[in-house]
């Protein structure tokens, strides 16, 4: 009996599930190296300037040697610099100014060979508006100097009225 | 899979320091709670503490974990005010220090913070302050166990629950065994330790970099960072000073050395802990801004401070800050397990349960509590959902909250039970909506505003004429 003769005689469910997972094989994906790895952000507007980036390669994980994270200004990496290379799996950035910054990241496996690189993330830092910041800093102000005057202004009167208190 | 890869300490060197430095502490415990047996020397040892110690505990307490890895990552988020706003946490101690006379005063068989709140503003005031209390120390408790786990990740790649678990267990040992005095006792050595270590590694940073190339790479790689007008420390400024205030206020912790301090010696031991304390966080922040010069990656922001400390000076440094922060951790962890397990054994249990339980059983209760506290926190600490600074912020609007419910209580006759019970209500759910809407810097400011200004609208619509003399409960037939 050929091959194609026993997947024939096979129910038609089996069939399909076995259909399934040879189109699944065969896709490019299925490959570990074939994969990209995924990077994500912790925020992708930055009201404070900071933000964690996290990649990982599933699947892979064994064989990598380290990532390479990239950072651009423009989403077509054209000036992209290479903002982190190592074995790590997360970077914290800080202190950017306004504007939109683009990461990818590719891991470099211990045989030489690299992954693709994964799809582009763009965090945009937005700082908040300088009037919100003045305002709750105005208000921070008010309250402490009148707690703190409050408890000076107390301790000083309890100290007249009742100098052992 | 770990976001860290690379550490500096070999995880067998760092398991005998933790060895090294657990049996130390659990014998120092054991040596200094050797003789007290009845309950008001376990648990305010026996309220007769001095100037020296006083002042070292209450530094040692407020330089926790927090102070040391959370001030480098706040400054590497925020910047200059970054760390000069957690330095401003010590005009919390600064304030306090009027109010633990009057406290004293006012209180002089006081055990509890919540007892203060109960005879002042009456039952359903002293309810919504014990959650709001209970919420922080546990919220406190689990960013130190994090603080723990996040160490010796950091310095030596220990999986994150395996640290966090032996310096937890470490803490709760030593306190378990030597109650109140052991707790004082150590923290006084804790404090030599961290003023020490840190002093230690700022200057060899200092030496290793210098200023000027530090100033360079912030001002290339991350500008903002130098930047006096950057939106969120410029919010963060007084956020922080207002939760330090609210912490310290409310916080059993300091009620519990207020209490336990000598006559006259409560005001001098708080003031001179502020000014000791608020250079800490500068130098600790400090070493975060070095990060750049360096070319340091850093995963995570509240592991900054002992990968920056570890990079730069290598296993001398790792080894430096690992025993600094484990102190640093330690006087935290130990001071809080006893005051919260005291808050839970004479607020909820003895005055809601068993109001004719002698001190023995009491003692044995305050004991368990101390134990059964660890296990929630460390069964919370195991998922590490967030990073400190955003755990600790969260419980900032809660806390602020007391702030005027507190002093004004401590001071007015006419503030009244339903201002001081809307105040804590109002500021925490306002502040808790600051903090989702606009970001964990702004939480604490909220939530003191709205408050500060309920107290001052009730006691001013409705005042009240409270007699001080309420406050002087005679001491329980323990």
């Amino acid at each position: 009996m050929s091959c194609t003769q026993t997947v024939r005689s096979l129910p038609p469910l089996t069939r399909a599930i076995l259909t399934a997972l040879l189109l699944l094989a065969l896709s490019p994906a299925w490959g570990a190296t074939q994969e990209a790895p995924v990077l994500e952000s912790t925020s992708t507007e930055a009201k404070a300037g900071y933000y964690q980036l996290r990649w990982a390669l599933e699947g892979a994980e064994a064989d990598i040697d380290r990532f390479i994270l990239q950072e651009a200004r423009g989403g077509d990496f054209a000036s992209a610099e290479i903002f982190y290379e190592g074995a790590d799996r997360a970077t914290v950035i800080s202190g950017r100014r306004n504007g939109d910054y683009h990461y990818r990241v590719r891991a470099v496996f211990e045989d030489g060979s690299r992954s693709p690189w994964s799809p582009p993330l763009k965090v945009q830092v937005h700082h908040h508006s300088t009037a919100q910041a003045f305002g709750l800093f105005f208000l921070g102000g008010v309250v402490f100097f009148t707690t703190a005057g409050m408890i000076a202004a107390s301790s000083s009167a309890q100290r007249r009225a009742d100098p052992e208190g | 899979m770990s976001i860290q890869e690379t550490a500096i300490l070999e995880p067998g060197l760092a398991w005998i320091l933790i060895a090294l430095f657990t049996l130390l502490y659990v014998g120092l415990g054991w040596y200094f709670g050797r003789h007290d047996k009845d309950l008001d020397q376990f648990v305010l040892a026996g309220r007769r503490v001095g100037l020296a110690v006083g002042t070292a505990t209450a530094m040692a307490t407020w330089v926790t974990s927090n102070t040391t890895m959370m001030a480098p990552q706040l400054a590497y988020q925020m910047g200059i005010w970054g760390m000069i706003g957690y330095s401003l946490g010590a005009v919390g101690l600064l304030l306090f220090a009027p109010l633990a006379k009057r406290i004293r005063h006012l209180m002089p068989y006081g055990y509890t913070s919540g007892d203060f709140v109960r005879l002042r503003y009456g039952k359903l005031a002293w309810r919504i302050f014990l959650a709001i209390s209970l919420f922080y120390s546990l919220g406190w408790l689990v960013s130190l166990g994090m603080a723990g786990g996040v160490l010796t990740h950091a310095l030596s790649g220990i999986p994150y629950w395996q640290g966090m678990t032996v310096i937890l267990a470490a803490c709760v040992s030593y306190t378990l065994i030597g109650g109140f005095r052991a707790v004082i006792g150590t923290d006084f050595i804790q404090s030599i330790l961290i003023l020490v270590g840190l002093v230690v590694l700022a200057w060899l940073t200092i030496g290793s970099i210098g200023f000027d190339e530090i100033h360079t790479s912030l001002e290339r790689e991350r500008p903002e960072l130098l930047s006096l007008m950057m939106p969120a420390a410029i919010m963060f400024l007084f956020n922080n000073l207002l939760f330090g205030m609210g912490e310290i206020f409310h916080s059993n912790v300091w009620w519990t050395r207020a209490y336990s301090f000598r006559e006259g010696v409560g005001q001098w031991a708080y003031l001179l802990a502020g000014i000791f304390w608020a250079p800490i966080p500068i130098v600790a922040g400090f070493i975060a801004l070095a990060s750049p010069a360096l070319g340091t990656n850093i995963p995570a922001a509240d592991m900054v401070g002992p990968i920056v400390a570890s990079e730069l000076l290598g296993l001398t440094g790792a080894v430096i800050v690992l025993i600094m922060v484990f102190a640093a951790l330690a006087s935290s962890l130990d001071s809080l397990l006893a005051a919260t397990a005291m808050l839970v054994v004479r607020d909820l249990y003895y005055r809601h349960f068993k109001p004719h339980a002698t001190g023995e059983h009491l003692r044995t209760a305050t004991k368990v509590t101390i134990l059964l506290l660890g296990i929630l926190a460390w069964l919370l600490c195991l998922p590490k959902i967030t990073t400190l600074a955003q755990l600790l912020y969260f419980t900032g609007a809660f806390v602020a909250s007391t702030i005027w419910p507190i002093a004004a209580g401590l001071y007015w006759r006419r503030t009244n039970q339903w201002g001081a019970s809307l105040a804590m209500v109002l500021g925490s759910a306002t502040g808790i909506l600051a903090y989702f809407q606009i970001g964990f810097y702004v939480g604490a400011l909220v939530g003191a505003a709205v408050s500060m200004v309920v107290v001052l609208a009730t006691t001013w619509a409705r005042p009240g004429d409270f007699d001080w003399e309420r406050l002087r409960e005679p001491p329980p037939n323990h």
